[in-house]
């Protein structure tokens, strides 16, 4: 149990190390760099682990830098005070992760919200329909930095 | 018979006209004195003392276009507010409001009043139905909730009054009242007074209009001349059945110095008052506490009254 | 990948037995969100919520601004607070910055965070007495809320959306009469609360409605990431002012109220009780307040590439934002996570099996700001 098995185990099965994360002002951080295919057994080892809280799920589009699409899931362990940022990146051509909802429900929601937002098609989730964007939105997945908006100001 | 005094009384006092002004007193002096409970001001700016607010609103609801739902039937949907408040109106002919100053009475006043006002659900319910709405068919079906939750308690405690006083005509019990009539009947005024509540759908119990929930229940699609002659019904069925509580429990008109129809209205005056009290300071209970509140309290009290009441008679 | 807007079709009437109710979004409890209802007479058999109705993408607008005036987005997130989200985005944008701001920068923060949670949590109880069809409490909090509305028109200018907490510090220097309008704010809170609270507390009618409906369950907190007075209500005691406290909140005594029911009741006494605890918080930093001059710090224009992530107790949970800088004069992404938007999914959970009146009391209780909940 705890973040010290988590780091272990992490290690022993994605070969991945704990890195330190200072940039969370608010609490203690540890940051882990995954593939995008290991996203079910990272969060089910987790979810073990007494990582019970999901905190927020942050995408990045870093395409003008040369880069991919970068997914920063927060999660929190309440007991520990511990958190954990899972850091992988998708290509922007082809996003697609596997959807954890049902480990996290808390997910279901930021998922379809990202879904609609850029695009990434999380694979298994029940209902990725539109939720917040107008019709008119829809499809052009306004978060990424390609989608350019019409400026009101004159 | 004369003929220009019954004229008088259906279309000036207290018929049509006077009506009318009820409708536009209570409305003021609900809006007024819920805002000074409020810590508001309420109307203001329309009149002196904000006194032809109602009258610009009323006007303005006038001016609304009557919009007919798509399905809705339409010959119902517009005949049937007219029916409610014709219903309404014709109680109010029962109203003694002072010993000369009625339009009719009959031996079975209590008695005709109270089918009267039975019977308006059926039509509220018929409201919500022709709507062919949602929201309307659901305050609609709790039209009948208030019905068989309200109505009961309604009549038991109306008739507990005529056995005491021995008749079923409002005169006559407005005259046989005095302070033993009032004590005896207290129980029975405590339970008459909630069940006014019910019926007329007054906060706390104004389920069917329940806005929080159900928008405006059956009058949610109504506009224009519709909306008021259902809105100026409810409002009536508060000041027959306020009415009818000061003639049963309160002596009615009677009083000293002042003509009748002054200590009339300032009787009604003051239940309209706890009306509004009760507006502002209880928040709505639930469909199902009512009816629970009705059936193991209500209706079991109203029945002990009645025996009460017979056995007090006996000695 | 894409096929086309997805319009509404499927028909909203009736499916099987079932009664499929819109409620909203034109609807006076609903605010600006549609809640689909499947009504079994009056029972509640399931609930599906569609909000997106108020939806800005003040996510995407940021990218478009500077470091200073994103103030004018952040704070719209939601209106009724805006003083917490302000305070996050100037706490984000230091860490990124690596400024710090003096104490009495800090303390004054705090006052006026404090001051905005009081604001919010005061219509926040006037609400779920709203939902149950009586204005009274409304108005009486409204009353007091202008008390301190007063204080920040004086000190800021504007009644709501102050603008008044920027990255650096705060953007003037509190006068003496500031204070002063403060204090009688306490003042006059401190001298109604009581026949407030009394009349709030114990209202036999709101226990009935309240008590037993809408139970969250401490698992479900965890399940679904809920904040705020909602979890607290819950009995999980999640606080980010006590858990890890920011802007020197660590120096004042306060405690966090945390109720183990979990039910609407429970939920309405956190929000009312958290508003004495705030004025705790604002007399004991209008006391202690540090002597200082220097109300604002230097921001550099362009802020070095990085991320940086922060998270603020706001009135309604904890608001939390991920920004990320490449090295210019704003932002060049910044995630939002917001406390309305975790906590409305719990309103699926929770819903069925109770009746359609108790809809508007439980939706009144988990507390939604339809700003915050669309963003």
């Amino acid at each position: 149990m705890g973040f010290e098995n988590l780091a272990k185990l992490m290690k022993t099965y994605f070969g991945v190390e704990a890195e330190e994360y200072p940039q969370n002002r608010t609490a203690k951080t540890y940051l882990f760099k995954i593939q995008p295919e290991h996203i079910r057994e990272v969060a089910k080892l987790l979810k073990e682990n007494g990582f019970n809280f999901f905190h927020t799920l942050a995408p990045v589009d870093y395409s003008p830098k040369g880069r991919e699409l970068e997914l920063n899931y927060f999660f929190e362990n309440l007991e520990e005070k511990v958190w954990v940022v899972i850091r992988t990146e998708i290509p922007l051509d082809n996003p697609e992760i596997d959807s954890i909802h049902d480990i996290y429900p808390a997910l279901e929601a930021c998922e379809r919200e990202e879904w609609e937002k850029f695009g990434i098609q999380f694979k298994g989730h029940p209902r990725l329909k539109p939720m917040l964007l107008d019709d008119t939105l829809q499809g052009k997945w306004v978060q990424r930095k390609s989608y350019i908006p019409k400026p009101h100001r004159k | 018979m004369d003929w220009g005094l019954i004229l008088f009384k259906t279309l000036v006092f207290p018929g049509i006209t006077f009506l009318l002004l009820v409708i536009f007193a209570t409305f003021y002096l609900e809006r007024k004195l819920v805002a000074d409970m409020h810590g508001r001001t309420g109307p203001y700016y329309v009149g002196p003392y904000g006194l032809l607010q109602t009258v610009a609103d009323i006007f303005k609801i006038l001016q609304k276009e009557v919009i007919i739902h798509r399905e809705a039937d339409k010959l119902l949907f517009l005949v049937v507010p007219a029916v409610a408040f014709f219903m309404v109106a014709l109680v109010t002919a029962f109203i003694p409001y002072s010993e000369t100053l009625w339009i009719v009475s009959t031996p079975y006043d209590l008695v005709i009043s109270l089918a009267l006002l039975t019977s308006l659900p059926a039509i509220f319910l018929f409201a919500g139905w022709v709507s062919k709405s949602k929201y309307p068919f659901i305050g609609g079906i709790r039209v009948i909730n208030q019905l068989i939750s309200g109505e009961i308690p309604l009549w038991l405690a109306g008739l507990s009054v005529a056995l005491w006083y021995g008749t079923f005509n409002y005169i006559e019990i407005a005259q046989k009242f005095d302070l033993i009539g009032f004590l005896v009947n207290l129980v029975g005024f405590a339970i008459f007074l909630i069940a006014i509540l019910i019926v007329a759908d007054r906060p706390p119990f104004d389920i069917p209009e329940a806005e929080q929930e159900i928008v405006y229940g059956f009058l949610t699609e109504y506009t224009g001349v519709g909306y008021l002659l259902l809105a100026g019904a409810k409002f009536l069925e508060v000041f027959v059945l306020v009415a009818m509580t000061v003639t049963l429990f309160l002596g009615g008109f009677k009083g000293p110095f002042l003509p009748g129809w002054v200590w009339f209205l300032i009787k009604i005056f003051a239940v309209y008052y706890l009306a509004f009290a009760i507006r502002a300071s209880i928040p709505r209970i639930r469909l199902d506490q009512l009816i629970k509140f009705t059936w193991n309290i209500l209706v079991p009290l109203a029945l002990l009254n009645i025996i009460l009441i017979l056995v007090v008679k006996a000695f | 990948m894409y096929k086309g807007a997805q319009i509404i079709t499927e028909p909203v009437g009736k499916e099987g037995d079932l009664m499929v109710l819109n409620w909203g979004v034109q609807h006076p409890a609903s605010g600006p969100m549609r809640i689909k209802v499947w009504l079994d007479g009056e029972t509640i058999v399931k609930v599906e919520n569609d909000p997106g109705y108020v939806t800005r993408n003040l996510e995407k607008m940021l990218e478009y601004r500077t470091w200073e005036n994103a103030v004018v987005n952040v704070e719209r997130i939601c209106f009724i607070d805006d003083l917490g989200t302000l305070l996050n985005w100037a706490l984000a944008v230091e860490k990124l910055a690596e400024v710090e701001v003096p104490k009495n920068v800090q303390y004054f923060r705090v006052i006026l965070a404090e001051v905005g949670r009081i604001v919010s949590h005061l219509i926040g109880v006037g609400g779920m007495f709203g939902a149950l069809g009586v204005a009274t409490p409304m108005m009486w909090v409204l009353t007091l809320r202008e008390f301190y509305l007063d204080f920040l028109e004086h000190y800021s200018g504007y009644r709501i959306s102050t603008a008044s907490i920027v990255p650096g510090g705060v953007r003037f220097e509190p006068t003496k009469e500031d204070f002063e309008l403060l204090k009688k704010a306490i003042e006059e809170t401190e001298r109604r609360w009581p026949e407030y609270k009394e009349v709030f507390k114990d209202n036999p009618t709101l226990v009935e409605r309240y008590k037993g409906v809408g139970v969250i369950p401490k698992e479900l907190v965890y399940k679904l990431g809920l904040r705020g007075p909602v979890a607290r209500a819950s009995g999980v005691a999640y606080d980010y002012r006590k858990t890890y406290p920011y802007s020197s909140y660590e120096d004042f005594d306060f405690n966090i109220v945390v109720k183990e029911e979990g039910d609407a009741y429970a939920r309405f006494l956190v929000v009312l009780e958290e508003i004495e605890e705030s004025v705790k918080i604002i007399k004991q930093a209008m006391e202690g307040m540090p002597e200082g001059d220097k109300w604002k710090v230097r921001m550099p224009k362009k802020i070095k590439a990085g991320e940086a992530f922060s998270a603020v107790e706001w009135a309604r949970g904890g608001i939390e934002f991920f920004v990320v800088s490449d090295g210019g004069t704003g932002p060049y992404r910044v995630k939002i996570s917001a406390p309305s938007f975790m906590n409305i999914w719990a309103l699926e959970y929770i819903a069925p099996g109770h009746k359609l009146a108790d809809l508007a009391a439980i939706f009144a209780s988990l507390y939604i700001c339809h700003g915050d909940l669309d963003r």
